[in-house]
């Protein structure tokens, strides 16, 4: 008896204090998908999407042939006020637990991408793997294209976005590999850049308009150095190791083969010649045709060539990025800290120039599958 | 002088319970940490002087199967309250520490609408209940505690295994000037020395070989979680607040999308294992002088005014900076005073039967 009445007490406890506790229900609540932010006048502006149920004939069903996400927008000195303006015209509170983009404007990117995002590293209810881009022109003009596709509009941008990373189309760095960035040395990432169709031509979004994926941003010292195209970031993402699968077209005379490229494995060590840092760049990886070759003696000529292209696809990224800015996007501060400390003490004051001044050695390795060939 | 140590305890219990305490101590040093793979030869060397200052209560265990106070307050009434309110003044700051880091980290994350009073106010009941029930339940509570604490970080592995970035490790290349300064705080804060000092009698013969498990199994749990940080947070650890939780916020695996409540939650209930075993503490010791009663009533007069303290300064995390300070020297000074009082007074208390013995042959 004694027992049932502590078991009592204790539920009747937990019922009674649940109520002390201020909250708010989750229908009550502008549950943000995809933020963008601008600046411009020296003044923040952001927009986000948040979840709203469209429903045939009723509140919360969803429709998924509907967006099913409404856009506010609010203007501030700072991202927390423009962020809280936002919030006040929804009439909502913000809750950031599921936000699955950040979209920096063009101009918001060049001022500093540190203060743009800083609002995401404070709030804790944040996902760290949510995604960072970069739009070409003004953020808010994507948060106000809708896709139908999904269950909300977000997620089409998403699949977008993570479908070009695995096929190593563009660099996909996370929240959490963004604010890694800003903690090294040189504050240098390099983000993709969306960029707004608007011919009216598309079946994705109501009203016609379409996301591509058009190159990256390239990030250092925290602001927005340079645009650069698409083939600089497939080298970068390359050379980042993460991606998993990768088409390369050959041309062979008469015919283009294409190999697709799987398991590929980098790996970066770092050396001193003469004074100056080397960095050997070792790329294996496994291939495919997805077209056959004219004959089975030419494999030994696809491999060559397949690796020459992938190569000077990695060249001409670190040329555009590293040996230009004095950059470092993927990261090489950490390989040279890895393998060598003390020269990282020596060098991290003009790592910068460093950089800039020093040399890259590629060896590439393709293995064909002569299976595939003879299928 | 009041026997209030007839429950026991196996070594392995007793183990569990200090090596959650200090894991606790470690998980919630949070912001400031630094990414630096000095870190992890602080722990390292940390709870190797740990060790070294557990030596003298080790020898005294193995000649007794009293806890250094209980052969203090044995053998001299006055020496017995001295060292008793000492150990218990030194408890209760720890204890106000760990209530304003949980509810600062609890506030800061999962709980930003929960008022402050609410976050000190609840647990603490539940630390000073559960001490209150002895320590038998605190160890059978300390050791599912354990268990769950265990599987988290199971899960944590799991699903953060392809984001370890095995790069982010390095060989430093020298050791800075402040690593003896981060040792000696890692050090001055074993409150497990005083904890053991007044506890192991309920191990009996068994409370050596408690220290003797628990310093390497909480030597190498604090070691993997600061490699799990290191490896997914990499540079970000030098401004990541709470980086256990953020590495928890990363994890996906189909039973949850994201683990940064159950971080929370495994938090919560290590303070409530730190908390109430050094509230358990302050009653016995009260328990030992003064009787049994005595003791309850000390346990939840400690519960009080650790209460009171903390609601009235509002739970900061300065307050528990503050407190830090202030025990760096005076635990480990503590823990060998109180070893040495009771060699003594255990010497000297042989000495006597001895002459007893003698006379009566």
């Amino acid at each position: 008896m004694k027992r049932l009445l502590k078991i009592t007490a204790a539920i009747t406890a937990v019922a009674l204090i649940s109520g002390c506790i201020p909250h708010t229900e989750l229908n009550e609540k502008a549950i943000v998908l995809a933020v963008g932010i601008d600046y411009e006048n020296e003044e923040y502006s952001v927009t986000f999407q948040y979840y709203s149920p469209t429903g045939i004939g009723g509140q919360t069903p969803v429709d998924n042939s509907q967006p099913n996400v409404i856009t506010s927008s609010g203007k501030g000195v700072n991202v927390y006020e423009a962020m809280e303006d936002a919030a006040f015209k929804c009439g909502r509170e913000l809750m950031s637990g599921v936000t699955q983009i950040i979209i920096i404007g063009e101009d918001a990117a060049a001022h500093s991408v540190d203060r743009v995002t800083d609002f995401a590293q404070s709030s804790f209810q944040s996902r760290p793997d949510m995604f960072i881009a970069v739009s070409e022109g003004k953020a808010e003009e994507l948060m106000n294209v809708k896709f139908k596709e999904g269950i909300v509009s977000t997620q089409k941008l998403e699949m977008l976005l993570q479908n070009a990373q695995k096929n190593g189309l563009t660099i996909l760095p996370s929240a959490l590999d963004f604010f890694i960035a800003l903690e090294t040395n040189r504050q240098s990432i390099c983000l993709p850049v969306l960029k707004l169709i608007d011919d009216g031509k598309s079946d994705f979004s109501q009203d016609g308009k379409a996301i591509e994926i058009d190159g990256g941003m390239l990030i250092m010292q925290g602001q927005a150095v340079e645009k650069v195209a698409p083939e600089v970031t497939e080298g970068l993402q390359l050379l980042w190791g993460k991606t998993e699968e990768y088409s390369v077209t050959v041309d062979r005379g008469d015919k283009k083969i294409t190999l697709r490229l799987s398991d590929i494995r980098v790996k970066i060590t770092p050396c001193v010649e003469a004074g100056r840092q080397v960095f050997d760049v070792k790329l294996s990886c496994e291939g495919r045709y997805l077209i056959a070759p004219p004959t089975s003696n030419d494999n030994e000529q696809m491999k060559k060539q397949c690796a020459e292209k992938l190569m000077e696809q990695m060249e001409n990224a670190v040329s555009e990025t590293v040996l230009k800015y004095g950059a470092d996007p993927i990261n090489l501060e950490k390989t040279v800290r890895h393998y060598d400390c003390g020269r990282w003490s020596e060098v991290k004051d003009s790592w910068g120039e460093v950089l800039k001044n020093s040399a890259f050695r590629f060896d590439v390795r393709v293995n064909i599958d002569k299976l595939s060939m003879e299928d | 002088m009041t026997d209030v140590t007839k429950e026991k305890i196996s070594f392995a219990q007793l183990a569990v319970l200090l090596a959650l305490s200090r894991i606790f101590t470690e998980g919630t040093e949070f912001a400031g940490n630094g990414y630096t793979m000095e870190r992890f030869l602080v722990i390292l060397v940390s709870f190797l002087i740990t060790f070294a200052l557990f030596l003298p209560l080790l020898l005294l265990s193995s000649k007794s199967e009293n806890s250094a106070f209980g052969i203090i307050a044995d053998g001299n009434k006055a020496a017995g309250w001295i060292f008793g309110i000492v150990i218990c003044v030194i408890l209760l700051a720890g204890v106000l520490s760990s209530v304003c880091r949980i509810c600062f980290y609890t506030s800061s994350t999962v709980f930003s609408e929960a008022p402050v009073f609410l976050l000190i106010l609840l647990p603490l009941p539940v630390c000073a209940y559960a001490a209150a029930k002895g320590v038998q339940g605190l160890a059978r509570g300390g050791t599912l505690i354990a268990g769950l604490f265990i599987t988290f970080l199971v899960f944590i592995a799991i699903s953060l295994w392809g984001r370890f970035d095995t790069g982010w490790l390095y060989v430093p290349d020298k050791i800075s000037g402040n690593f003896w300064y981060e040792v000696i705080k890692h050090v001055g804060r074993s409150s497990e020395l005083l904890i053991f000092g007044v506890l192991s009698c309920f191990a009996g013969k068994g409370a050596k070989k408690a220290v003797f498990c628990y310093l390497p199994a909480a030597l190498l749990l604090s070691e993997l979680m600061l490699l799990a940080e290191t490896l997914v947070l990499g540079p970000f650890l030098n401004s990541a607040a709470f980086p256990f939780f953020t590495i928890s916020a990363m994890s996906d695996i189909v039973l949850f999308q994201r683990l940064d409540g159950i971080d929370a939650m495994a938090w919560t209930l290590m303070f409530i294992v730190k908390a109430g075993i050094s509230l358990l503490c302050i009653k016995t010791v009260f328990g030992q002088l003064a009787g049994k009663k005595a003791g309850l009533w000390a346990l939840w007069i400690s519960a009080g005014i650790t209460a009171a303290f903390a609601l009235f300064l509002g739970g900061s995390i300065g307050l528990s900076v503050m407190t830090d300070r202030f025990l760096v020297l005076v635990i480990p000074a503590a823990g060998l005073l109180t070893a040495l009082a009771a060699g003594i007074l255990l010497k000297k208390s042989r000495q006597k039967e001895e002459q007893a013995s003698e006379k009566t042959a």
